[in-house]
C-alpha cells in the first residue's frame, strides 16, 4: 500500500528551515520528522537525494514498528547537529568507540527491542548507533563463561564430549 | 537470539569482545563455532585492534607484521596467528611466559650506555673508556665502530630515527646518521660536521667494511650550544640540552635553535634529567621537576618533592617468587598513606613520559616511582589528586626507562617491569572493561620483578637502561664489585674526600671517614642519604671491565 503522501514544504517554526518528512512504520503510523534530525541516516538522505533529482517527495516506508521508529528518532534528535566519528563511513567497527553515557541510558531497553533498534539502524544505515547497539548487546556476554553464554544466548551445546575437549580454536592459550 | 541478526552486525558485536570472551564464544555451540571459523580473519582483525596490537583497524596483515617484524611474529601466516603470538609476548613480558636472560659481549666489556633500534636491528653503545659501538641484534656482531680516542669516556648518547648524538667534551654535541638515509648536500648548512668528524668517518666506514655498509654512520651536524649543558635529550627531531638555569631545544633536521626556556629549575636546585614530548619540555630537578609548554615556553606545572600522595602501593616483595624464573609478577598491595612512620622518599631522579606525551613518570631516590595518567588534566588542578605512588622498598632507584606502557626501574635490588595497564591486552584475568573512566592513574597497574640470575647480585652501578616492545636493555655487571662512593664539599675547587664506602667482593663494605656505616653498603648508602649533610652528594662508581650488554628478551615464542 505504497501511499504517496505530498508533504508541506513550508518550515516549522522556530525550528530553523529544515523540510519535513513523512515517515511511515510497519504498523502504519505517520511520523512527521524534520529532514535534518534523520540526515544521519545514510538510507534517508539516500532518500532526500532521490526526491530532490525527481522533485517528488513521498512518504518513506520503512519496516519496522512506530516504536522502534520513535526510538531512532529519539536519538537522532539528541544528537542532531553533532558530528560523530563513528557516522563517517571509513570509522573503525565499534569495538573501541568511545561508550556514551547517553547512549547507554537510552540503550537500557530489553533484549528484544535492543536487537530490534539495532536493525533498524543497520537499515537506516545509522553507523554510530548501530555501533552503540552493538556494544550494548556485547556487554550481555562479555566476561561470561561459555556455560553462562549459551544461557543468555538460548543454545543448547552441541559438542559431542570429544570435541569439547580438543583445543581447536584456543586462541588465548 | 543473536542469530537472528545479518552477519555483518554479529561481527559489530563481536568487535568489542577481547580474545578470552571468543574463545569462550567459539565454545558454545557449534553454530557459534562455525561462525567465529567462518568469519575468522574479520573477528581476529578486529580483535588485534581492540586488543591495540594494530593501529588502524582496517590493517592488512602484511602490514601489521611489516610494522612487528622480527622473531615473535616470524611466520605468521593469520590474523588469529597474529593474535596469538602478540599475547604470546604480552604474557611474556607479564612473567606467565618465557622470559631469557642474554649477554651481548661483542660490543665489550665496558658498556656505558645502550641505545637500540629493534626496527634496524641495531644497538649502539658508547664506553666507560672511549669510543662507540654499533652492533648488530642477534646474531650479535660490531658492524661500525668509533675509536677511543675519538669518543670520549663515558659519552652519554641518544639515538631516534636514525639520528644518533653524542657529546663531546665542552659545548658541543656530534650528530651523526645513518650513512644510507641521506646524501651529503642535505646536510645542515647552519652547522656542518667538521673536518675532525669527516676524518673519524672515513677510517671508520674503511674499517668495517665486511658487512656491507649495514649500521654505518656518517656526520650530518656539530652543534654548538650557547652554554656548557649538563643533561641532554633527543626526541626526534629536537635535541634538548639544559643547565642549571636555561634549557635549549634544537632541530638536529636544520640544526637551528628553535626555543630557549629560562628558570629551569628553582634556586640552588640541580638539573638531574631532561625529557620532552611534542608538547611539553620536563626538567628533573632534586626537589622539583617543571614541565613546560613547548608553545609558549612557559612553565604550565611543577611538581615538588614534597608531594603528598594518598594513593600509594607498596611491593610486595617478601612473597614468594618462583626459583628459577627470570621474570615473575610481584603483588602490589594498597597501603595507608596516613598510617606509619614519616616517611621521606628522596629526591627526584629522572622523568619519563610516554611517547604521546600523555603520562608522566617520576623516579625518586629512595624507593618511590611516581605515575600521573593523563597529567595535563592537572595543569591548572590539584596534580596530586592523580598521582599514584610506588614503594618498591628498594633503596637507590637508579634508572628509568618508559616505553611501550611499560616502565622499567633499575634499583639496587633489581630490575623491575611496571606494565601501567595491565587489562588493556587482556593478558590479566582482570575483565576486561576498555572504557571504565578512572579519575585515578592507572588502577590497573601491575608489577613484575626480573632475577635474570639468583647468584649474581646487582651491582648499583647500572649505568643504563632502555626497553623496547620485546626486550629490556642494560649494563650488566657481571660481579659483585667494589664501589667507592665519596662524599665532597661543595664549591670547593679541589675537594678533598670525606667519606669512602667500599663493597668488597664479599659483599661487605668498608666505610672509613662516615662515622657508624659499617655493613652491607646498601646500609652505607642508607646512611649516607640519612646524613643532614649541606654539600652536593657525588657518587663515583668504581670501573671495571665486566660490564657488557645485558638483555631480558621477552620475544621467544613456544
Amino acid at each position: 500500500m505504497p501511499t504517496i503522501v505530498s508533504v508541506d514544504d513550508s518550515t516549522v517554526p522556530g525550528e530553523g528551515s529544515s523540510r519535513l518528512l513523512l515517515l511511515v512504520s510497519s504498523d502504519n503510523k505517520h511520523i512527521v520528522v524534520e529532514e535534518d534530525i534523520m540526515s544521519r541516516s545514510r538510507f534517508i538522505s539516500k532518500q532526500v537525494e532521490g526526491f530532490e533529482a525527481t522533485s517528488q517527495r513521498h512518504a518513506i516506508l520503512l519496516p519496522f514498528s512506530s516504536f522502534v521508529l520513535n526510538k531512532v528518532i529519539e536519538y537522532c534528535s539528541h544528537y542532531r547537529g553533532y558530528y560523530l566519528l563513528e557516522d563517517d563511513p571509513d570509522a573503525a567497527p565499534p569495538g573501541r568507540s568511545p561508550v556514551r553515557e547517553w547512549d547507554q541510558e537510552f540503550l537500557d531497553v530489553d533484549r528484544n527491542m535492543l536487537l530490534r533498534i539495532i536493525k533498524a539502524a543497520h537499515y537506516l544505515e545509522i553507523k554510530s548507533l548501530v555501533g552503540s547497539c552493538a556494544r550494548a548487546i556485547a556487554d550481555m556476554i562479555r566476561g561470561k563463561t561459555t556455560e553462562e553464554m549459551r544461557e543468555i544466548l538460548g543454545v543448547e551445546n552441541d559438542f559431542t564430549p570429544e570435541e569439547e575437549h580438543s583445543p581447536s580454536s584456543k586462541c588465548t592459550g | 537470539m543473536l542469530g537472528l541478526l545479518p552477519p555483518e552486525l554479529i561481527l559489530d558485536v563481536l568487535s568489542s569482545l577481547s580474545l578470552q570472551c571468543l574463545l569462550s564464544l567459539s565454545l558454545v555451540s557449534r553454530q557459534w563455532n562455525s561462525f567465529v571459523a567462518a568469519n575468522e580473519e574479520t573477528v581476529y582483525r578486529q580483535a588485534a585492534h581492540l586488543h591495540d596490537f594494530i593501529r588502524s583497524a582496517y590493517s592488512s596483515l602484511q602490514d601489521a607484521l611489516r610494522e612487528r617484524h622480527g622473531n615473535p611474529w616470524r611466520g605468521a601466516i593469520s590474523w588469529k596467528d597474529f593474535c596469538r603470538r602478540s599475547v604470546q609476548l604480552q604474557r611474556n613480558w607479564g612473567g606467565q611466559g618465557r622470559a631469557v636472560a642474554r649477554v651481548l659481549s661483542s660490543a665489550g666489556s665496558d658498556v656505558h650506555r645502550i641505545k637500540v633500534d629493534e626496527q634496524e636491528r641495531l644497538c649502539v653503545t658508547t664506553h666507560m673508556h672511549g669510543g662507540l659501538t654499533v652492533s648488530h641484534l642477534f646474531p650479535d656482531v660490531i658492524l661500525w665502530s668509533l675509536p677511543q680516542r675519538y669518543v670520549r669516556p663515558y659519552a652519554h648518547c641518544e639515538y631516534g630515527n636514525g639520528f644518533l648524538v653524542f657529546d663531546r667534551i665542552g659545548n658541543s654535541k656530534e650528530v651523526w646518521r645513518l650513512a644510507c638515509d641521506f646524501h651529503d648536500d642535505e646536510r645542515p648548512a647552519l652547522c656542518p660536521p667538521d673536518a675532525a668528524q669527516c676524518r673519524v668517518s672515513a677510517v671508520a666506514a674503511q674499517r668495517h667494511c665486511e658487512y656491507g655498509g649495514r649500521g654505518h654512520f656518517r656526520p650530518w651536524a656539530l652543534i654548538s650550544f650557547p652554554e656548557t649543558t649538563l643533561a641532554y635529550r633527543f626526541v626526534y627531531p629536537t635535541l634538548l640540552s639544559a643547565n642549571d638555569s636555561r634549557a635549549f631545544l634544537y632541530d638536529v633536521r636544520t640544526g637551528a635553535l628553535v626555543q630557549t626556556v629560562e628558570d629551569v629549575v628553582r634556586d640552588e636546585d640541580d638539573v638531574n634529567y631532561v625529557e620532552l614530548s611534542a608538547r611539553h619540555v620536563f626538567v628533573c630537578g632534586s626537589g622539583e621537576v617543571r614541565i613546560f609548554s613547548r608553545e609558549t615556553g612557559q612553565r604550565v606545572m611543577q611538581i615538588q618533592s614534597l608531594i603528598f600522595v594518598e594513593r600509594v602501593l607498596a611491593a610486595d616483595i617478601d612473597s614468594q617468587q618462583p626459583q628459577n624464573a627470570v621474570v615473575s609478577p610481584l603483588p602490589l598491595v594498597p597501603i595507608d598513606a596516613y598510617d606509619g612512620a614519616p616517611y621521606y622518599p628522596g629526591e627526584f631522579i629522572a622523568v619519563h613520559v610516554s611517547s604521546d606525551g600523555r603520562d608522566l613518570v617520576l623516579l625518586r631516590r629512595q624507593g618511590c616511582v611516581l605515575f600521573f595518567q593523563d597529567f595535563e588534566r592537572y595543569v591548572d588542578g590539584d596534580i596530586e589528586s592523580a598521582a599514584l605512588e610506588v614503594r618498591l622498598r628498594s633503596t637507590l632507584h637508579l634508572y628509568l626507562a618508559f616505553e611501550h606502557d611499560r616502565v622499567c626501574v633499575a634499583a639496587r635490588k633489581g630490575l623491575y617491569i611496571f606494565t601501567l595497564d595491565s587489562a588493556r591486552h587482556s593478558t590479566s584475568r582482570a575483565a576486561c572493561d576498555v572504557n571504565d573512566p578512572h579519575p585515578v592513574s592507572f588502577p590497573r597497574i601491575s608489577l613484575c620483578a626480573v632475577q635474570p640470575y639468583k647468584r649474581h647480585t646487582w651491582s648499583p652501578d647500572l649505568s643504563c637502561l632502555q626497553i623496547t616492545d620485546r626486550r629490556i636493555f642494560f649494563t650488566w655487571n657481571m660481579r659483585t664489585r667494589r664501589v667507592a662512593l665519596q662524599l665532597y664539599h661543595g664549591g670547593d675547587e679541589d675537594p678533598p674526600p670525606r667519606a669512602v664506602a667500599m663493597l668488597q667482593d664479599d659483599g661487605h663494605s668498608v666505610a672509613e671517614s662516615v662515622p657508624g656505616a659499617h655493613g652491607d653498603v646498601e646500609q652505607a648508602f642508607d646512611m649516607i642519604a640519612g646524613l643532614e649533610l649541606n654539600m652536593p652528594l657525588q657518587l663515583i662508581w668504581g670501573t671495571a671491565d665486566d660490564t657488557p650488554v645485558g638483555c631480558i628478551d621477552f620475544s621467544l615464542m613456544p
